[in-house]
């Protein structure tokens, strides 16, 4: 992208990125850090025509949440149920979030319309997160 | 088939600049919509240049005058029959100052114009939306509602009283099918800007308007202003069905500035 002096990069954070929960350290840890390197990595390019840009959102029950959801409400001393209820009360909308939040949100990212939103940790989160 | 088809807006200040830019883009998506601002002059050409037919109305009146944000959600109500959209876009300064120098007349201007004019919008427009349990509040807000330039008091601390409101009313209407987000833009040079700018720079200790925008520009990675398109874009997200699990969110169009 630097040579062709355009691009978008757009990574998949989580709220966990900006919160963090107990049980969820490595992964918290983690999140946090992709958030620091898009900001980073956001003022190297800035002006070259390439947006970097975290997504953080909320809880959503994709294949790899359904598969590991289990052994990490274990890890925070709750059920698999009652990790969703958890994150959907954190929430305003109290429900969880859904992959087309995300992606609506990506392409306005991706689009020419985007070009003046970089090094952004943009919440997708149903209103969880304070900043 | 539009993002917005059917839809009925309100924008204060919605004339020129950032809210012209979400009137035309709604437009452009099927919607309704109802601008407002001061001059009845540059509300007919808006119109005109709108070219949008019944489709598009104005509402003239100062922003900052509580009768006015109330009689235009009341007149877009009155005139399209719902309202599913309220821009609370308006703001800005007229005499800003250090603290230790700033007037009476200018807080109480900056109070009523960038956050007063704000709760009074989201009152009544959520009055008309919560028995509807549908809707989009949509406050444009600046990333001096997170940050704090020196010079601006009145502007940083009524930017960071509105972003509250947003978080606070978002999490009270948050499962009545109504969003409230705020966007968070970085240096526009719209035309209050260029209007104030060179007193504001003034009171920042900045020595001219260029040195103004060079500053905001230094400080975001993409080095150049953003522009009410950008904004724009967003304001269509949040307004659109898509956005429905979008709220309490203070979504950055700074080109990098904000580090949270």
């Amino acid at each position: 992208m630097i040579p062709q002096q355009s691009g978008r990069i757009i990574n998949i954070s989580s709220v966990e990125g900006k919160v963090g929960k107990p049980g969820l350290s490595s992964y918290v840890v983690a999140k946090h850090a992709v958030n620091g390197l898009t900001k980073s990595a956001a003022k190297e390019v800035g002006p070259l025509g390439i947006t970097v840009n975290a997504l953080c959102p909320g809880v959503i029950e994709t294949d790899i949440v359904k598969e590991g959801g289990a052994g990490a409400a274990a890890a925070m001393g709750l059920t698999y149920d009652e990790l969703l209820a958890q994150f959907a009360a954190d929430s305003a909308i109290k429900r969880i979030n859904e992959v087309e939040d995300v992606a609506n949100v990506a392409v306005l990212l991706a689009s020419d319309a985007g070009a003046g939103i970089t090094g952004s940790l943009i919440s997708i989160d149903g209103g969880t997160s304070p900043y | 088939m539009g993002k917005l088809d059917g839809k009925v807006a309100c924008i204060t200040g919605g004339t020129r600049s950032i809210g012209r830019a979400m009137a035309d883009a709604f437009l452009s998506e099927g919607a309704m919509v109802v601008v407002n601002g001061r001059d009845p002059a540059k509300g007919a050409a808006c119109l005109q240049e709108m070219g949008a037919g019944d489709r598009a109305a104005f509402f003239p009146g100062d922003s900052s005058k509580q009768d006015v944000v109330e009689g235009l959600v009341d007149f877009t109500i009155e005139k399209f029959g719902r309202l599913d959209i309220c821009c609370l876009n308006s703001g800005g300064v007229q005499a800003t100052a250090p603290v230790f120098q700033m007037t009476d007349e200018e807080w109480e201007l900056e109070v009523d114009w960038n956050l007063n004019h704000v709760f009074w919008g989201m009152r009544r427009a959520l009055q008309h939306m919560i028995p509807r349990q549908s809707g989009r509040i949509i406050v444009t807000s600046s990333v001096e509602g997170k940050l704090g330039k020196p010079g601006l008091p009145g502007y940083v601390a009524t930017k960071h009283a509105v972003n509250g409101l947003v978080k606070s009313a978002a999490h009270e209407v948050g499962t009545l099918g109504i969003t409230v987000n705020a966007i968070l833009p970085g240096i526009i040079e719209t035309d209050i800007v260029r209007e104030t700018g060179p007193a504001s720079a003034q009171a920042m200790g900045v020595g001219s308007y260029e040195a103004l925008i060079d500053l905001f520009c230094s400080e975001s990675s993409i080095k150049r202003p953003n522009k009410v398109e950008e904004v724009a874009a967003v304001a269509v997200l949040m307004a659109s069905d898509a956005a429905k699990n979008m709220t309490g969110c203070l979504f950055p169009v700074d080109g990098g500035t904000l580090p949270y």
